[in-house]
């Protein structure tokens, strides 16, 4: 009777260990799958030789912001690079135009925003809609690094992404040029810290460590490039000075110094071309189309 | 034949051990431990269920969730995870509420004290220990000494609260029927424990909040985690290993606990250094926590549990073991060991503090001499959230067959394994019974 009893117990709970164990066998198959996709997609993009740069325009500027400097940094570096726009609309949808030219490898792109109004509320609006932009991007091209440029609100918008949505490990980001960007907005004063400059310090630790920062200020006078105050744009040491591996802090003068001259301005074209640009030595690619 | 004699001499060394461990069981204080345990299991399963169903289907990341796609086809997917999340935070974390509870009531209970207070007191006490005094008007409680991590300490307060209403409380006769005035009377019998209880608690809280000792302690295990996941010495990694299945035994964190097991720079330098050759062969690290604690250590969570589930299936005789083990086996399945810790239970529980150390660190041995003869590549690929034991090394080897094989090589040696103590248990249990009944039939009341 007793022994029955246990016997009964037992069977149930086999049926129990039979059914859980066919569920677990008929999983194997589908984890298959999904690792084999898995690790070969991971393979694709870690094998990736592409290495765009990403432009964040000012508050006020179009996608098309950068247009200019696009053509003299590509009769400098004497290559074409793709040009590719992408405009994030206030609901989140994206249009983009431009293609990535084939075996071109440092496509520029410009990520420019519908609502491209000023303000620290608009720059958090503007990060959370450049995360979409950077994920759609970094679905379509498949790049493991990438260099990102923003000009004025461009690079304050940049630093809020890095802090705020940037989390991938499978991307890194190599360098970032901030172009004239008010981490003070317009107080010249450091120790009055706008609320922005504040929370950008407060995040800080969440900045990727292996990143090369230049922050770029340009000055018309002493102490001012017209519109932004020298001392706010210096103020991005406060955010980047030791969390970061480099944080290099370039003043430009004479023509074309004025803010909005700055993405144009011959010395920051240069800077850009030394600092940001993959070298042409490095890429065995490049000097293939050199014989073509 | 020789079966036969190792049967004989199993058994023999079980019937030498079980009056021992009969001796251990019938003290005061391991009671009260056991039904404290056993009170928070029903929360503990709750929660492991909800847990489970929010890690692996409504997390992106989580096995079944990444193997099925399930957000790219299930309609509102990215809102789904809400009512678990609540759910399973707020069951799990609330165990060491419940188990300050459960030891203070259980306690004052062996000595005729009002129980229902003491352990509302306990639970309060816990608490006023837990509080974080700061400027703020927010209330934060210190996460260490709540949640599952917080269980030991929890129990010990508890413990210490009903020490309190032993000695300066009254005796109460439960049994009697309860009018107005007797609960009254009763309420003033415990008001002094209370009140010694609350002002111990809140001078311990103070103290704890001054000196900041839980800081203190909770960087300490901060920094031993961080060694924990930096260290890619064979040696090291068994080290770290057995301190945790120890630390998880006695209700404590350990270094290598499941949820931290993500992001160590070994694995990140494994993971590039396979997929700039094309393969996971002379990674530079290949015995590490991820590659052996927790590609062949973990089925079924700490301490491999699921061995024991399926030990206690096949040859078990005892009923509330089989309960126990048929609901916790989904759970153990997608590695929440919660429910046969606190069901069991095995928390606290001598004897199975052998087989749960022994047995992750023997299947480490099998799969690192594995790796060392090159049968199978280290586990260096992604593993999703949740994924069952004895196919971790499988997907993490990107699919390769001698890691299902292994797995379950290690599953079968893990329940062998157990199933000697599981036995030497059972006979405990059973010698127990047997002795509640006698002493009931002498009509002896302890």
């Amino acid at each position: 009777m007793k022994i029955n009893l246990w016997q009964r117990r037992r069977r149930n709970s086999l049926w129990v260990l039979v059914l859980v164990a066919i569920f677990l066998v008929a999983l194997i198959f589908p984890a298959y799958q999904w690792t084999q996709a898995n690790v070969k997609s991971m393979a694709g993009r870690h094998d990736s030789k592409l290495s765009p740069v990403i432009l964040i325009p000012g508050s006020s500027a179009t996608q098309n912001r950068f247009d200019r400097l696009v053509t003299q940094l590509n009769k400098a570096d004497k290559q074409r690079h793709s040009l590719i726009k992408l405009t994030v609309k206030t609901d989140g949808t994206i249009k983009s135009t431009g293609t990535l030219r084939p075996r071109d490898n440092e496509p520029f792109i410009v990520v420019g925003f519908q609502n491209n109004k000023d303000g620290y509320d608009n720059i958090q609006k503007q990060a959370k809609w450049f995360s979409l932009a950077f994920k759609q991007l970094a679905r379509r091209y498949q790049f493991n690094n990438f260099k990102a440029i923003g000009h004025s609100n461009g690079g304050l918008i940049y630093t809020y992404f890095f802090e705020h949505y940037f989390t991938r490990d499978d991307i890194t980001v190599k360098k970032l040029m901030t172009i004239g960007s008010p981490y003070n907005f317009s107080e010249a004063n450091l120790s009055h810290k706008t609320q922005m400059l504040a929370d950008f310090i407060d995040y800080r630790d969440r900045i990727p460590k292996q990143l090369s920062v230049y922050s770029v200020a340009g000055t018309e006078n002493y102490d001012s490039d017209g519109l932004v105050p020298a001392r706010s744009v210096e103020a991005g040491k406060y955010v980047y000075q030791g969390q970061v591996k480099h944080y290099t802090e370039v003043t430009v003068t004479g023509d074309n110094a004025q803010h909005s001259d700055l993405p144009q301005n011959e010395q920051i074209v240069s800077l850009i071309q030394e600092y940001i640009l993959d070298s042409k030595k490095k890429t065995p690619t490049k000097s293939l189309m050199g014989a073509n | 034949m020789g079966h036969g004699v190792m049967r004989i001499s199993e058994q023999q060394i079980i019937n030498r051990l079980v009056p021992t461990v009969l001796r251990i069981r019938q003290t005061d204080f391991y009671r009260v431990i056991q039904r404290t345990v056993m009170l928070t299991f029903p929360f503990v399963l709750i929660g492991s269920f909800c847990q489970i169903i929010q890690l692996t289907l409504l997390t992106k990341t989580g096995f079944l969730a990444s193997i099925f796609h399930l957000s790219t086809w299930v309609p509102y997917y990215k809102y789904l995870h809400y009512p678990f999340d609540s759910l399973a935070n707020l069951t799990l974390d609330s165990v060491a509420i419940i188990a300050a509870f459960g030891a203070a009531k259980y306690y004052a209970k062996i000595y005729h004290r009002d129980d229902q207070l003491a352990g509302l007191s306990g639970a309060i006490a816990l608490l006023l220990i837990a509080y974080e005094y700061s400027d703020q008007r927010e209330e934060t409680f210190n996460p260490v000494l709540l949640g599952t991590n917080g269980f030991t300490s929890a129990i010990l307060i508890g413990i210490v609260i009903g020490v309190l209403f032993r000695l300066f409380g009254k005796s109460t006769d439960a049994s009697r029927e309860t009018h107005t005035t007797q609960i009254l009377d009763r309420t003033f019998a415990s008001l002094l424990p209370m009140a010694l209880s609350f002002m111990l608690a809140v001078g311990v809280g103070l103290a704890l909040n001054w000196f900041m000792l839980v800081d203190y302690s909770e960087q300490t295990a901060v920094q031993l985690q961080k060694i924990a996941m930096s260290s890619h010495n064979i040696g090291l990694t068994f080290g770290l290993a057995a301190l945790t299945l120890l630390m998880e035994i006695l209700g404590l964190a350990g270094p290598l606990e499941q949820r931290l097991l993500v992001n160590a720079p070994s694995m990140t330098t494994n993971l590039n250094y396979a997929l700039s050759h094309h393969s996971a062969y002379h990674v530079p690290f290949p015995y590490t926590v991820n590659t052996l604690y927790k590609a062949f250590g973990t089925f079924g969570g700490t301490g491999m549990l699921l061995a024991l589930i399926i030990a206690i299936i096949m040859s078990s005789h005892n009923h509330n073991y089989h309960i126990v083990a048929r609901w916790s086996l989904v759970p153990a399945l997608f590695n929440s060991s919660g429910p046969m810790m606190t069901g069991l239970p095995v928390l606290y529980n001598p004897i199975y503090a052998i087989p749960f150390i022994v047995a992750p660190l023997v299947n480490m041995a099998i799969g690192g001499l594995a790796i060392w003869l090159q049968w199978l590549p280290p586990m260096v690929y992604p593993v999703p959230l949740g994924t069952p034991g004895p196919l971790i090394a499988f997907i993490g080897t990107n699919g390769n067959l001698v890691a299902l094989f292994i797995g379950v090589l290690d599953l079968t040696i893990s329940v062998l394994i157990y199933l000697p103590f599981m036995r030497l248990a059972e006979a405990t249990l059973h010698a127990a019974h047997e002795e509640t009944l006698r002493l009931e039939m002498t009509g002896d009341e302890n």
